[in-house]
This record gives C-alpha cells, structure tokens and sequence, in this order.
C-alpha cells in the first residue's frame, strides 16, 4: 500500500548512511596528530589572528549582493541576446511567435531597471569603502535621529570633519 | 422640486439649529474658561446669538410645514399622501426597515401644531430665558426636541417613530432637569424618564407583537395587515394584545393612568418647556400614535374600551387634583393630564378626528396658560404659590387678558376653541351608546371641574387683594417678546374651535373642516369600528347636548370666578372643614404615595439585598475569579512570547505538531 | 504581438505600482538632500490613479493572464484594500514625527514593492505564483521591519521577521511540493479536479487511499498562511516585530500584509475545496480541513487575548489584539462556506477602520509623548480630546460593540460560525469577546479617568482630522453596514 513511498525511503537512507559512513571512516582512519597549526582556521601558511565568530563588516555583503543582482542579469542577457536577432527578424526559433519589438523593448527596460538599482547603489555610497560607520551613527538613534543613517557618504564624511574641527576648539579653549 | 424631496428639511432645520445653539454653547464655556473675570456681557456673546438661531430654524420648518400641507391640500383627498422615498436602514433578511418620511393630512397636522406652536415659544423663551447664562443649552435642548418631535410624526414606521419618541423622552428629561443645581429638578426629570421606560416596554413588546403579525412595521401595511387579518376572522387576541401594550406605551408618554405622576413632576422644568413639551406636543404624542394606528385599535373593541375608563378615571382624578393645587403650574399640570384624559376619552369613541381636534385646540390654549403662567411667574420673581398673587391684573394687563382668554377656552366658555372640541368629544362619546353613556357622564362631571378650577386660578392670580408685598416685590409686566405669542396664542385659543364645527353650525359647508380633512386618515379604523354605520344624532340631540355643555361652563366658571375673586376664605375653609379630602385631592388621591411605598421602596429593599447577596458575594466572587485567572493565564501567555528566537522557534514547532495532531485525531483523516 | 501586448492590460495595475515604485526611487535620488516628504506626495498620488483604475474593475468579469494571473473581483477587492491601507500608512509615515523625512525615499519604495507583492498574492490560483508574491511581500516587510537599523529594537525586529519568516515560508515550500507531488501541477483549480485515474493520483486518488499525505501538505501550507496571519502557533514574531518596527510599518504589517494573508487562504481553500468543478472527496474534506481551522481560530483568538492582558506597551498589546483578531476572522474561514467566506471578508473591511484608526493614535501618541508604554496615557484624553475620542470608539469596535462596525462584523461571524453547527467555536469566540474588553478598556481608563500628568502635547490638526474620519466611518458604517456589505457581496470568491 505505501509501497510508492519505499524508493522515497531508500533514496533517504542512503543518503544519511553515506553522509554518515563518511564522517564515522574518515575518524577512524586519518591520522590523529594533534599541532596548534592543525587545529587553525585558516590553514594555508598566514597567521590566524583572533576568534572565527567575529562579526563581519556589513559591507562585505552589500558588495556581494550587489554582485549577484549583477551576475543573474548576465544570466538572463545571454539567452535574450542569442534569440533576439530570430525574434526581431521573426526567424528561427521565434517563427510565427511574433514577439519581436516587444522581447527588444522588455530586454531593455529589464536593463534600464538593473540600471537604476545601480545608480542607486552607488548613489547611496554603498559601493565605497571608504568611510567606516562610527559607532556614533549607530547609537546616536534616539526618536528623531534616526535620519543620520540615510545620509550619504559625503555628508558622513563633512559630520566627521566638522566634529573634529570642534574638538579642535575646544582644545584650544581648554 | 418636488415636495418629497425636501421633507427631510423639516427636522433637519431644528436639528441643525439644535447643532449650532450647542456649539455656541461650547463657545460660550470656552469664553468663560479664558476670561473668569470678565462679566456675562462679555463672555456670552455667543449664547445670545442662539435664541435667534433657534427660533429662525423652527419657523422655517413652520413656513416649510405650511408648503408642505399647501402642496397635500392640492391633491385630491384619497390621493394625499407624500412619502419619500425609502432608504433602507436594516435589511435583517426577512424583515428589513427603511427610513422614509410621510405626510398625510394627519402628520401635515401635526407638523403645523409642532412647528407653529414650537415657533412661537422659541419666541418666547428668548425673554423668559434672557438672564439665564445656560441659554444656549437651553435651544440646543429645544431644539433637539423639535426635531424628534419631527421625526416622530414623520416617520412611516413605528420603528423611526419610537426612535423620535425616544427622542422626545431623553429631551424632556433633559430640559426638565434643566436646572439641575436646584434642588429635585433633576429628580423630577429622572422620575419622567423612568416612568416613561415603563410605557416605552410596552411600546417595544407591542412592536414585536406587531412585527410577528405583520412581518412589518410600515404603518400603513400595519392597517392593510389589520384589514386582512379581520376578514380571515383569525388572530384577534394579538391584535388585542398589541393595542393594548402600544396603548401602555401611549398611557406612558401621554400620562395616564397609572402612569400620569411624572407630569406634575416635571413642572420643575422652566416654563416654556411644560408649555411646549409638557402640554402641547409630545404628551399629545400617545394620541397620534392612537390615530395612526387607528384600523389596529379599531379592530380591539375591548381595549378601546378600557381606554375609555382609563382615561375617564385619568380625566377625573386629575380634574379633581387640580382643584386643589396651589402651585400655578401645578394646576396646569392636572388640567393637562386631565385633558389628555379627554382625549383618549374621545378615542375611546371611535372619535378620531374629535382627539385631534382636541388635541390642536388644547396646544393653542395649554400652551397659551403656561406662557401666561411663566409671564405672571416671570413678573413676580419665580414665586409660583397662587396664595401669595392676587390682583394681578392691574401689574400686568396684558398677560391679564391673554391668561383669562385661555382660561375660558379651557373652561368651555361657549364660542371659544375649547368648547367646540370638548363638546366634539363627548357629543361623540355620547352617540357611541352602551358603555360608553357612563363615561360620558364621568366626562360631563370632568367638564364642570375644569370649567371652575380654571376660574379658581383666574380668581386667585389677577383679582381679590394683593397678597405680597407689593412695595418690595414690584411686579411687572414681561417684554413684548414674550407677550407677542401670548396674544397669537390667544387669538388661536379664541378662534380655533372654527376648525372643526360642530354638524349643526347654521352655515352651509363650514362644519367638520378637521373632520373631512383626516377623513383619509381615519377611513379604514371607521369602516372596521362601525362597519360603515357610523353613529348618528338628530340635531336636536345635538343641540340639547351643546346646551348642557355651555350650560354646565357657564355655571361653573361664574361658581369658580366668585368664589375665589375676592381671596382665600373657600381655600382656607375647605382646609380646615374637610382636610381628608383636601388633603386626598391635593396629592391626587394618594397614587404617588402608594407607589412610592408599594413600589418603589420595595424594589428599593430587593436592590439592596441583590446588590450585597447576589452582586457581591456571587457574581463579584465569579468574576473576580475569573479575571484573576485570566490574569494568571495572561501572565504566562505572555512570557511565553517573551523568549529567545530559537526557544520561540521551538514553541512554535511543538505548538504545530501538537495542533495537527489533535486535528488528525478528531478526523482530520 | 497583441498576444503579448493584451494581457499586459490586466496587469495594468501592478505595472503602475511596479513604475510608481521605481519612480519612488528615482525622485528620493532626484532630490537630493531635500525633503523626502515629496516622494511620499507622488506616493498616494500613484496610489489614487491605481485605486481608480481598480474602482473601475468592479464587477466586471473576471479574466486571466498569463495563465497564471487571474483578476477576479476578490482579488480587486483585497487589492482595493490594500491601496486604501497603504494610503493611510502613506499618510502615518508622512506625519510620524520620528521620522527624519530626510533621504527616505526607500520607504516608500519599499511600501509600493510589499504592495506589489500583495497583488500578485491576491490575483492567483497558481501557488508558484503566490509563493513569489508571498515572498516578495516578505523580503520588503523585512526591510521595512528593520528601517531604522540603528535602532535596537528594530533590528531585532527585523532579524526575527526574517528568521521565523524563512522558516514558515520553507515548510510552505514543502508542503506545496508535496501537493505538487500529489497531483502534478501547481493550480489550485487542476488540483481540485484532478481524478485520479492517471498518475500521479490526484487528489481525489490520494485521498480514497490514504488521507495522510494530504493532511501533511495542508498542516505545512497552510503553516506559511498562518505566518502571515499570524495565527498562533505561528505568530511568535508578531508582538516583537510590531513592537520594533517604526509604527507606520506596524500598521501596514497588521493591516494590509494580514490581510493579504487572509485573502490568499481564503482563494487556496476556495479554489480548493469549494470551486464548481471539484471532485466530492475533496468537498468533502474541506470541511476537515475546516475542523484544523477552526481549532486554530480557537488556540488563536484565546492566546491573543490572554497574553494582550498583561501588556505594558501599547504598540506590543495591539500585537496580542491583532492576533486575537486573526481568530476570530478564522472562525468565518472555518465555516467552508460562501457565507462565512464573507463574513471573514466583511470582518477585514471592519478591521481596516478600527486597527487604522487604533495604530494611527499610537503613532500620535508616540510623536507626541516619544512612548508607547499604557502608563504614559494616563489623563492624555484631556490633552488631545479629540483623538482619544477616536481612539475609545476603535477600541468600542476591536472589542465588537454596538454602534460601531466591529460589532457588526463579529456579529456576521458569529452568525455564521453558529449556522455553520460551530457552537463551541463560537463561544470561545464570545467569551474571548469579554475578555478582551477587559484589556481594551483599560487604555479607556487610562485616557479618561486618570489625572493627566502636566504639560501639553503639540498638535497635528490634519492627523488628528484622518483619525476623526475614520472614528465617523466606524460608527457610520456600524450603523449603515449596508453599504460595505454590498460591496463584499459584489466581491465574493464564491
């Protein structure tokens, strides 16, 4: 009766028996020599310096998001661009479809929209990697303050450089 | 534009006025609020604008009245009727209720009393209200009342009717209590709204009685439904039964028996409110909804019936009661009730068109004795004690005159309003035969008791010697604002019986305008009352009958007049010779005592024991458990909520699994 | 060409909100350094143009695109709905007071994307479809939840919306590949009526056999509703994501993205259970599917309302309340009929009113004292009179009494919960009713009959003057339901 079910049963089995059959071999039989350097991290020749759960700069991840937007655009691009000549001339692949103008014009504004994600994206300053947020930015969210992270690089950069100015002066009034 | 399309205007305009004069109100307190200091003169500026706003509302709604009963009078009579369109309120499936508006000769009556009678005390109360620093809440009340008033005799249901008799309810206790820093006045507007819960209960069963017959509350359906429901020959002690909960209903706005004590009562109030409330308008309000569901009564003979005794036993307790009240208002007070008593009296009789011939009459000249009452209580400094007037009339003549020609309407004095419809009904009564002979001769005694306590009060107020100081107290005659509608209200009161002639009035066609007018109106309640044999006097019937009532007012006004116009020996002798009986008159045979001790001291008794036996150690008890233990609950509830995100995590998966397995076992395979 | 050009007509409406989005962006970018508050003008004005656009649409018959896009008047109406929400939220943002207005054009964008989201969501019969408006409306609520990331609170907020958010939309997923599994297709209307006589079996075949499988598949989706509805067990994330998202995204959440939910329940069971052409067998175990309901209306509106008692902020005890609500519109879902569908859609319309109005005081109230903690509104009703009036009659209407539409619409619930033979269900559901006043009218207490502590609040007139039209519209349509109940019926799924 569930008999449907035993290939979905078996195809589990074997795959927690070879996950596990790895890792049970793998302890039994590689050497147990236990140096600092072995139980590193990072184990190709640098120094590793601290823990691994560290808390990693935000930034890293804007960039690699950023980068993946980029990389599945090219992944639609290619196909588009291959077929487009067929579409527009009504060809090939594209026979009788009739889509034509309309793939050249949904292509484009595909391309204008990503566009604008990266005008955006730079716009924002997410794309430099000058300036470090300050703690400052970040606890300095009480109601009504909360404008301070939307505001550019530049501005960031212009607080900054004021505030040092101030301290400035007031050293010199000390 | 058609007429229909603007009906709604007549009781949005007071409502509308009733808006503002509140808003000037707030104005007014917001005024004061920031300047303490500064006098009335300067903070009330606002509230002085609310008489004129008031009284602007009201006469439009009159002039809109007059276009609207001149448009209804251009139609021929079968045809008159003007209903807008409905709107639809509550659809609760099987029976849904609309608000619609209609005018027929009945309501376009109505309107007219309303808004014409309510125009003028507006007028009115501008003077007597003057110095009044709540003034504006006072229009804002009257107002209001109006336009439920409105609402009450507009509505084509009985369901938007009882909102407008709610209506009128809540602002009669409100502007009773009016004055609510004086002591009992705001008793006295709590006794009225709770006795009239009593009638307002039987007004709600008798709608649902008629609901579960009809499966409507339209009230012309309701006298269609009635038609058929006689010819099926079925079903008639229902209808018995709700004519007889919406006559309660009726005995409770109207004050009747047993529930009339609210009325006198309510005299706290300032005057032009028991003119307008507590005697022209919405204690006529039992006798409209009485003709409106005229085919319903008709067809309950027994309760009509005992309507009659109700209201001739109502007509002669309250006559008498009067004839021993010292109190000014007082004495109205009994003759309104008593004269309501005359009313549903006529009613009784079939005499539909008798009631509301009554009823009009009774607004111009009631309406003008309580005005002439708060002109003389104005001009003597709120002294309301008939003891200490006397020989009024030379302070202030004109008031003098109009009191003394509203006097006489209500005494029957041949000629005037009063004697007409008074005559009407019991003529009527009368023709009626069988039972109804008796309390035509309740009614005839009744007349006579008027007829002197009316001269009582005219004797005691205007002649005989002063007795008050008059160096100190200085009477004096009321502004012109005030004794304008008196003298209106006078001419109405003097020449209103031409209404409504009697049958043998010597001119051809001028006899039974009123009548011939409702005839539409009253035409299905007749037919099934008198299964089109109306009753029917010779006129020499009718003339002796006319005789014996102007003979009986005639007597008993000059008994009345003479007795009391030199001063207080007949009082001060009937005191001390027979003080049972005074006593037992004056507090009008003793009712309001024997409810409060049969009554209301029991419920008091039953309360207490309810609110420390069953409130507080039962119910108190329960519930302070539960909270308790809801609290309890709510307080792991929500530390349940309050954890980690992977605890949550785990909640919320047990949570599913646990939920899918209780579904699973209760079938969900 | 046409072919492509023609079904782009029925999407009229999300090609707008898609361009109105980008627009959002773009102006933010545009205006540098400028007042944000503009971006937020553009914002209703696209969101005007769409509702008209969608007024029109009402009672037309419906029609498809794409195969997979249906627009029917039920999806119009929830879409009406949630461009009147969004209106309104439009309108919070652009008066909170915490807010800098300052470079926020995101949050606009952000709003537009959820809305985009809900669109889809609520104008398919096809779950891959709903899936990616589902998590659309999700990746732009997690944002949003976490707007001021500065703040503690919010990025707490965000962090949980996000981890308890891709846990239900995983076991989601599952469950839709195991019906997917069952029947060989991803529309709800091929699955109700496939027979069974090919493989795979169908759900008709399984359900002859074996009922476990699908009573698996229905627990998992209908898992990824109850997240959205937050339905207990699912709405561990509710009170901490409406305490911590700034306040405006709290109301969007609790109205329009609820409500989104709701409505894509109802068109997954509708399409489901109570279609025309679906097989008996599975008829018949809609109303099974109906019992889990209704257990979760019970577990639901009784946990909201308990755990609600004991709150002492405002914004995490109408946290508790909205999920209560959630509940109770469950009761009418519960019923499997066309009639309880419409109460459960009338309910929302109340809903809509009185939660508006209710979190628009909170951001008042917060603007205005920089708290949402109960205490702080001790005596506040004699500092903004007019708001607090406001605000008891929306709490007179989340607690379900008379005059108000909240009583008419638990009314229409109950109704139907009772014709329907759930009596127990329903009284749960009266009883939760009474415990909830115990709570509402606490905060009635504390505006009214508490001393006001000194000070004066400033005042914003035209806030205070949307709180007063939505207080009017409550009582107004409590007393005359007529008319949005014609509009439902107009809508109907069924």
């Amino acid at each position: 009766m569930y008999f449907d079910y035993l290939n979905v049963f078996l195809f589990a089995s074997v795959g927690f028996i070879f996950v596990f059959a790895n890792v049970l071999i793998g302890s039994l039989i590689r050497p147990k020599r236990k140096h600092p350097e072995g139980l590193e991290v990072y184990e190709c020749g640098e120094e590793a310096i601290g823990e691994t759960w560290i808390k990693f700069d935000i930034r890293y991840y804007t960039v690699a998001l950023v980068y993946v937007i980029f990389a599945v655009e090219i992944a639609f691009l290619f196909p588009w661009a291959i077929v487009l000549t067929d579409a527009m001339a009504g060809t090939g692949a594209a026979e009788g479809a009739g889509i034509g103008l309309f793939a050249l014009v949904e292509g484009l504004m595909f391309i204008a929209i990503l566009f604008l994600g990266l005008w955006y994206v730079w716009a924002k300053g997410d794309l430099d990697w000058v300036l470090a947020y300050s703690s400052k930015e970040f606890e300095g969210n009480a109601p009504g303050s909360a404008g301070k992270l939307g505001q550019s690089v530049e501005e960031l950069k212009a607080a900054s450089e004021a505030e040092a100015e101030e301290s400035d002066d007031s050293d010199e009034a000390a | 534009m058609a007429v229909v399309n603007w009906l709604w205007w007549i009781p949005a305009l007071p409502l509308l006025g009733s808006v503002i004069a509140a808003c000037l109100h707030a104005w007014t307190l917001a005024a004061r609020k920031r300047a303490p200091e500064a006098s009335a003169n300067d903070t009330d500026r606002a509230a002085r604008l609310a008489w004129p706003v008031a009284s602007l509302a009201v006469g439009l709604a009159f002039v809109l009245s007059v276009v609207a009963w001149s448009a209804l009078s251009d139609l021929p009579p079968e045809a008159r009727v003007l209903e807008s369109s409905t709107w639809n309120w509550i659809d609760g499936g099987s029976i849904s209720f609309g608000i619609s508006m209609l005018v027929d000769p009945l309501s376009s009556i109505m309107l007219l009393v309303i808004c014409g009678v309510g125009a003028l005390i507006h007028i009115y109360a501008g003077g007597y209200m003057a110095d009044d620093p709540g003034k504006a809440r006072f229009f804002a009340y009257l107002n209001l009342f109006v336009a439920m008033m409105l609402q009450l005799v507009l509505s084509s249901n009985l369901l938007g009717l009882f909102i407008g008799w709610e209506g009128v309810g809540l602002c009669s206790y409100l502007l009773i209590g009016f004055w609510y820093e004086k002591h009992g006045t705001s008793q006295a507007g709590q006794k009225a709204f709770v006795v009239n819960r009593i009638g307002d209960a039987c007004f709600l069963i008798g709608s649902f009685c008629l609901i579960d017959l009809f499966g409507t509350l339209d009230m012309s359906d309701i006298g269609a439904g009635v038609a058929d429901l006689l010819q099926s020959g079925e079903h008639n002690f229902q209808i018995s039964l709700a004519a007889l909960l919406l006559f309660g209903g009726a005995c409770g706005k109207s004050a009747q028996l047993p529930l009339f004590v609210w009325l006198p009562d309510a005299m706290a109030g300032p005057t032009p409110v028991s003119a307008l409330i507590h005697a022209a308008t919405m204690v006529t309000s039992g006798v409209y909804l009485v003709v409106r569901l005229n085919p319903l009564f008709a067809a309950a003979p027994g309760v009509l019936f005992f309507m009659g005794l109700v209201a001739a036993a109502t007509a002669f307790i309250a006559g008498s009661a009067a004839v021993a009240q010292r109190d000014l208002k007082g004495v109205l007070a009994y003759s309104t009730v008593s004269q309501l008593g005359y009313m549903f009296l006529g009613l009784s009789a079939g005499a539909w068109s008798a009631a509301i011939f009554h009823l009009v009459t009774h607004a111009f000249f009631k309406a003008l004795l309580f005005l002439a009452a708060g002109s003389v209580i104005h001009g003597v400094h709120g002294n309301q004690d008939m003891h200490k007037m006397g020989g009024l009339r030379k302070h202030m003549p004109r008031t003098a005159a109009t009191f003394i020609a509203g006097a006489a309407a209500l005494s029957g004095l041949p000629l005037l309003a009063g004697f007409f419809s008074k005559d009407e009904i019991l003529t009527l009564t009368f023709a009626r035969g069988g039972g109804h002979m008796g309390l035509w001769l309740v009614g005839l005694g009744v007349a006579a008791l008027t007829a002197f306590y009316s001269w009582r009060m005219v004797g005691l107020v205007f002649f005989g010697p002063a007795r008050f100081d008059e160096q100190k107290q200085k009477p004096h005659e009321s502004p012109t604002s005030m004794v304008l509608p008196l003298m209106i209200l006078a001419f109405l009161a003097v020449v209103g019986g031409a209404l409504n002639l009697p049958a043998v009035w010597p001119f051809e066609g001028s006899a039974g305008v009123l009548h011939h007018w409702l005839a539409p109106v009253t035409r299905l309640g007749d037919e099934i009352l008198f299964h089109g044999l109306a009753p029917h006097l010779t006129s020499r019937t009718e003339y002796i009958l006319l005789a014996i009532g102007a003979g009986l007012a005639l007597i008993y006004s000059h008994k009345g007049f003479h007795a009391y116009k030199h001063g207080l020996e007949r009082d001060e002798q009937f005191q001390n010779q027979r003080p049972l009986l005074q006593g037992t008159l004056r507090d009008a045979w003793g009712i309001d005592g024997a409810y409060t001790r049969w009554i209301v001291q029991p419920i008091k008794l039953l309360a207490f024991c309810v609110s420390v036996m069953v409130d507080k150690l039962l119910i108190d008890a329960a519930v302070n458990g539960a909270a308790r233990g809801a609290r309890a609950l709510g307080e792991r509830a929500k530390r349940m909520g309050d954890g980690s995100v992977a605890q949550t995590g785990l909640w919320m998966g047990a949570a599913a699994v646990l939920l899918a397995l209780v579904w699973m076992a209760g079938g969900g395979l | 060409m046409d072919a492509y050009i023609e079904p782009l007509k029925a999407l009229a409406p999300e090609l707008l909100l898609t361009a109105a989005a980008l627009g959002a962006l773009v102006l933010d970018l545009l205006m540098r350094g400028r007042d944000s508050r503009f971006v937020g003008y553009f914002t209703l004005v696209s969101l005007a143009i769409v509702a008209i656009i969608l007024m029109n649409r009402i009672g037309d018959e419906p029609t498809a695109a794409f195969g997979m896009v249906v627009v029917d008047n039920f999806g119009t109406f929830f879409k009406l709905f949630t461009v009147a929400s969004l209106a309104v939220v439009t309108i919070f943002v652009l008066s909170d007071r915490n807010e800098s207005h300052h470079h926020i054009g995101e949050y606009y964008f952000l709003l537009l994307g959820a809305a985009i989201g809900i669109f889809f969501m609520v104008s398919t019969n096809h779950l891959l479809l709903l899936m990616l408006g589902l998590e659309l409306l999700s990746l732009a609520s997690y944002a949003l939840a976490g707007f001021h990331k500065g703040e503690r609170k919010s990025a707490e907020a965000a962090m949980k919306y996000v981890v308890f958010g891709g846990l239900s939309a995983g076991v989601m997923l599952y469950g839709i590949s195991l019906l997917y599994g069952l029947t060989g297709t991803l529309d709800l209307v091929e699955m109700a009526k496939s027979t069974g006589e090919a493989m795979p079996a169908g759900l008709a075949g399984q359900l002859t056999t074996s009922a476990v499988p699908v009573a698996l598949a229905m627990v998992l989706v209908l898992a990824g509703f109850a997240y959205k509805m937050s339905v207990v067990p699912f709405h561990f994330w509710t009170p901490d994501v409406y305490e911590g998202a700034p306040t405006p995204v709290t109301t969007f959440l609790a109205v329009a993205s609820k409500a989104a939910g709701v409505a894509a329940l109802l068109r997954f069971l509708g399409a489901l259970f109570l279609g025309p052409d679906v097989q008996s067998v599975v008829a018949e175990y809609g109303a099974s599917v109906g019992q889990l309901l209704a257990i979760l209306a019970a577990v639901t509106m009784t946990l909201g309302n308990l755990s609600a008692m004991r709150q002492t902020s405002l914004k995490r005890l109408l946290a508790y309340s909205s999920i209560a609500h959630a509940g109770y519109i469950l009761i009418g879902v519960a019923t499997m009929t066309g009639a309880g569908f419409e109460a459960a859609m009338f309910y929302m319309a109340a809903y809509y009113f009185m939660n508006l109005g209710a979190f628009g005081f909170v951001l008042y109230f917060e603007g205005t004292l920089g708290s949402d903690s109960i205490e702080a509104l001790k005596g506040y009703g004699f500092k903004a009179p007019l708001i607090s009036i406001a605000m008891v009659t929306f709490l007179v209407s989340l607690t379900g009494l008379p005059p108000t539409i909240g009583f008419y619409g638990k009314y229409l619930l109950f109704k139907e919960g009772l014709d329907a033979g759930m009596y127990w269900l329903v009284g749960v559901a009266a009883l939760n009713s009474v415990v909830s006043l115990f709570y509402y009218f606490r905060i009635a207490k504390m505006l009214f009959l508490k001393e006001p502590a000194s000070g004066s609040v400033p005042r914003q007139p035209l806030f205070a003057g949307l709180l007063a039209v939505l207080c009017v519209l409550t009582i107004y349509f409590g007393l005359l339901p007529d008319a949005i109940q014609e509009f439902v019926r107009n809508c109907l799924l069924i």
